[in-house]
């Protein structure tokens, strides 16, 4: 093996190390100035929204789960506390901006990050990723029955206030989409400088060895709570994201525990440890439905069961876990590395 | 009725609950105990043994034979998991091992549906459920029959370890699995087997959990009763996850009873997970866990 | 930056009512290579993980460079220019060789996440530093031809190494070696010798050895200490131990006539 791909493979497992940031901004261009020319409501509501909206949860997840070790199963919770914030600092704040709403939602997140995150200093493995399930069941309870947060509303589904940008109405798709390819770009952009440099490696020396990084003075107590309350605030913002701009109601019933599990399973299959497979776990995770319903109308006629289509897509998404963490520990990510490598060798 | 017989009306029926969720909680320490997997899928073979022995029953057959073939059915399935997902996976970190049954959960959940419907079965074992009068306090006599279920479980599983060869072998293998293979025991063999009686035990629960609820999909999500249970006694010790199952009941049920005026509804989502946790923050490796230490 | 000396006195820890040291002693002088051998369970590695605060004492005290403690504190070491090697190997596998031998210089580390993310002077500075002298002290172990590969598809020697190189890469004070050469081919281990001789040169740290191979241990060490079932049996320079009988007694008495690995103490 050259050590081109072994470095590579160094690489995909954590660090981009000194590598530019020229590639992920090619794609940005492509999303943020070809993409728009599209006339398809369909295509950003439906498939681009919900993709930057989960891209960015997988991302938080990633840099708690991925880099630093902690699996959470509770992700979906974070994402709800996002969307009750934004939507409480918004209501509650008379002229607040939206950009300001979203980092509030993201902060409340964090917040509740690190207190859900206290347990981390003495759990770990499974006692901390049943612990993170205590996250998950509180939250939903909470927004659900202490009505304050949904604004004394009874009919359990809210509306966000309708989103300005400046003087802008983000009153479209297409618009809805470019606030948030704006806000994932900017994150994204933030979570690859973070990882980069010494704080992503000693994420990486506390999931590799705890004693190991403890010796060498990382101060892993400090780094295990810093690295809940960022990756909080990026679910936290993703849950903003996802109820304003692509569901456009705010429930708490769209976060539960498989909600949760979606998170984890699009890390997984993108890639632990890695930012560019957050983007690859949600487009698969976004579009596999759409593809096997289109299967099913193919193979079995127009008349067929959703029911089934979910029932068979639940198995496949259970078999692609097995396989990826089997066959491609990390995920989409490096098969993608690997194509890259094998295109540069010819 | 006076404040303390109510009281112990609760905390009885809080334990019945408790039992329940132990039987559960017993599949996981069988398979953890002996081969460091904890096996979320638990859940989901409690619902796919339930379903397959309701939806046969329900198509004629006889209660016995239906039970044979879901016990067959479900040692199967338990072999199968072991040799073809766990084995081949063997010497990855336990958290891998832990995500991996995340997805074997959701296939199993999936083929349970796709093949016998996702409809609602009610399940009759014959037991008759009317509350007994015992020392003042109103029993369901259902609780009765499961609490003696777990316990007659509970006691076949201490002669399995303690008493028979295998049992041995299971022990030998959870203490020490190198020495294990070094005295020449086979442990592929012995996972196998862990992975088929846990099978069973996932039938004896999903009947017994599916004749207090309905069959129904919820059923998988025992599971998440159970983790609490797990956390509280120790992932390896089947005393532990008894008990942990009362402790878990019991406060669940006062719970929600005395304090769920004051705070909401539905509190029984998280409380069980908060007692652990508060538990778990004193005690790191529950009531009855091994304590690890770690090597330098 | 010189070596430290560290003196442990009356050191006493024991496991479950087991006692693994009793009342052990231990002084070594600045810019020694001082061994501690001993059978297998003698209690070497308790002393090691005592020293680095994994394990608290339950009587006894430490001095280290003139400061006194009851205990050490693991997250304290690289602050008091302690550094150590592993038995089994720590490293982080998710890195490469030169990113694992950065993580040498964590303690030094003075720029905060947030100038790291957005790429303040400091951060760009104290990256670039740690970088070149990650680079440089990766050569001087004859590392170069591996450094950017990913640390877990190196042999074992070369990983032991890489874990020796990140605990120089800070200028340690006191380095602890637990079993550097455990597993080497003897080529490796003339080569690790080597290295750590230059090492000790180089900067005059204070080296604790821990080494069951006694033509290493004899070799490099100024001093050994003699450890047998949780107490110091002797000390001296090693022309010393290699004649005391209760060393030999130790090693050749009937108690341990298994530990065959340790028998060869005439070596």
């Amino acid at each position: 093996m050259s050590s081109a791909i072994l470095e590579r493979q160094a690489n995909s497992q954590g660090l981009p190390g000194l590598k530019s940031f020229r590639g992920p901004f090619l794609v940005l261009l492509v999303f943020a100035v070809v993409i728009p020319q599209v006339h398809s409501d369909y295509l950003f509501d439906a498939i681009l929204t919900p993709f930057l909206a989960i891209s960015l949860a997988a991302l938080g997840l990633n840099l708690l789960t991925g880099y630093a070790g902690q699996v959470s199963l509770g992700s979906a919770a974070f994402m709800a506390v996002g969307a009750f914030a934004g939507y409480n600092f918004l209501l509650r704040i008379p002229g607040l901006p939206l950009l300001a709403g979203l980092a509030f939602a993201g902060l409340t997140a964090a917040v509740i990050g690190i207190v859900f995150g206290l347990p981390s200093l003495r759990l770990r493995g499974f006692y901390l990723a049943v612990s993170t399930l205590a996250t998950q069941f509180f939250v939903q309870w909470a927004l659900t029955n202490i009505s304050w947060f949904s604004n004394d509303d009874t009919s359990g589904v809210i509306s966000p206030p309708p989103l300005h940008l400046g003087g802008f109405a983000l009153d479209s798709p297409v618009r809805r989409y470019l606030l948030c390819l704006g806000v994932v770009a900017v994150l994204t952009f933030l979570a690859m400088r973070l990882v980069s440099g010494q704080t992503g490696r000693a994420l990486i020396a506390v999931r590799d060895s705890e004693l190991g990084a403890r010796v060498l003075g990382v101060k892993v107590l400090r780094t295990k709570l810093f690295i809940f309350a960022v990756s909080s605030f990026y679910i936290g913002v993703a849950g903003a994201l996802w109820s304003f701009a692509y569901l456009r109601t705010i429930e708490p019933d769209g976060f539960d525990l498989d909600r949760s599990f979606q998170i984890l399973f699009v890390i997984i299959i993108g890639g632990l440890a890695s930012i560019r497979g957050a983007f690859l776990g949600a487009a698969f995770i976004v579009v596999l439905p759409l593809l096997l319903s289109r299967a099913g109308a193919i193979l079995l006629g127009p008349g067929f069961d959703s029911g089934l289509v979910d029932l068979v897509q639940k198995i496949f998404l259970g078999a692609l876990i097995i396989l990826f963490l089997r066959l491609e520990p990390a995920g989409l990510s490096a098969l993608v590395g690997r194509l890259r490598i094998r295109r540069n060798a010819t | 009725m006076s404040a303390w017989s109510f009281f112990f009306e609760v905390l009885v029926a809080g334990l019945a609950a408790g039992i329940m969720y132990s039987l559960v909680a017993i599949g996981f320490v069988l398979i953890y105990k002996t081969s460091g997997v904890l096996n979320f899928a638990q859940g989901a073979m409690l619902l796919f043994a339930a379903l397959t022995f309701v939806s046969l029953h329900e198509r004629g057959m006889p209660f016995l034979y239906a039970l044979a073939i879901t016990f067959l059915v479900m040692v199967i399935l338990g072999i199968a998991i072991e040799k073809f997902v766990l084995r081949p996976m063997i010497n990855q970190p336990p958290i891998t091992l832990f995500m991996v049954t995340l997805g074997l959960s959701y296939i199993i959940e999936g083929s349970a549906e796709l093949i016998w419907g996702t409809q609602v079965h009610g399940l009759d074992l014959g037991i008759q459920d009317e509350p007994m009068q015992i020392a003042g306090v109103l029993v369901s006599q259902f609780d009765l029959f499961c609490a003696a279920v777990a316990a007659v479980m509970v006691a076949a599983l201490t002669i399995l370890f303690r008493y028979t060869r295998i049992g041995l072998s299971f022990r030998a293998a959870a203490e020490d699995q190198y020495a294990a293979l070094n005295i020449g025991l086979r442990l592929p063999f012995i996972w196998a087997a862990v992975w088929a009686t846990a099978g069973i035990v996932a039938l004896v629960a999903g009947l017994l959990w599916g004749a207090r609820t309905g069959v129904q999909f919820s059923l998988s999500l025992v599971v998440l009763k159970s983790l609490p249970v797990l956390v509280l006694g120790g992932f390896d010790s089947i005393a532990g996850a008894i008990i942990g199952g009362l402790i878990i009941g019991a406060t669940e049920n006062l719970a929600q009873v005395y304090l769920g005026p004051y705070i909401g509804d539905g509190i029984d989502s998280w409380i069980a997970y908060v007692v652990a946790l508060g538990f778990l923050l004193v005690r790191p490796s529950g009531l009855f866990g091994q304590k690890l230490v770690e090597r330098v | 930056m010189a070596g430290a000396a560290i003196r442990l006195s009356g050191v006493t820890l024991s496991f479950g009512g087991i006692l693994a040291l009793k009342g052990v002693d231990l002084d070594i002088h600045a810019g020694d290579i001082h061994a501690i051998i001993g059978p297998n369970g003698a209690g070497k590695s308790s002393l090691v993980n005592i020293i680095c605060g994994i394990y608290r004492p339950e009587a006894g005290s430490i001095d280290f460079d003139g400061q006194h403690l009851s205990r050490m504190e693991t997250g304290r070491l690289a602050k008091l220019g302690i550094t150590r090697t592993f038995q089994n190997i720590v490293l982080f596998k998710g890195m490469s060789v030169t990113q694992n031998v950065m993580m040498g210089l964590t303690h030094k580390t003075r720029s905060t996440p947030w100038g790291q993310i957005i790429g303040s002077a400091r951060a760009r500075r104290e990256e670039a530093h740690a970088y070149e002298i990650a680079r440089a002290i990766l050569a001087r172990l004859d590392l170069t031809q591996v450094q950017d590969r990913a640390v877990n598809t190196l042999s074992y020697g070369a990983q032991k190494r890489v874990e020796l190189a990140r605990a120089l890469i800070a200028g340690p004070r006191l380095l602890l070696l637990d079993e550097p050469m455990a597993g080497m081919t003897a080529g490796e281990k003339v080569r690790m010798i080597a290295f750590i001789r230059e090492a000790q040169a180089h900067s005059g740290v204070t080296v604790i050895l821990i080494e069951h191979d006694m033509g290493v241990v004899m070799e490099l060490s100024d001093r050994i200490t003699v450890l047998d079932h949780g107490k110091r049996i002797a000390q001296g320079t090693p022309s010393e131990i290699q004649v005391n009988p209760d060393v030999i007694d130790a090693y050749l008495g009937v108690a341990h006539a298994d530990d065959g690995d340790d028998a060869v103490l005439a070596a």
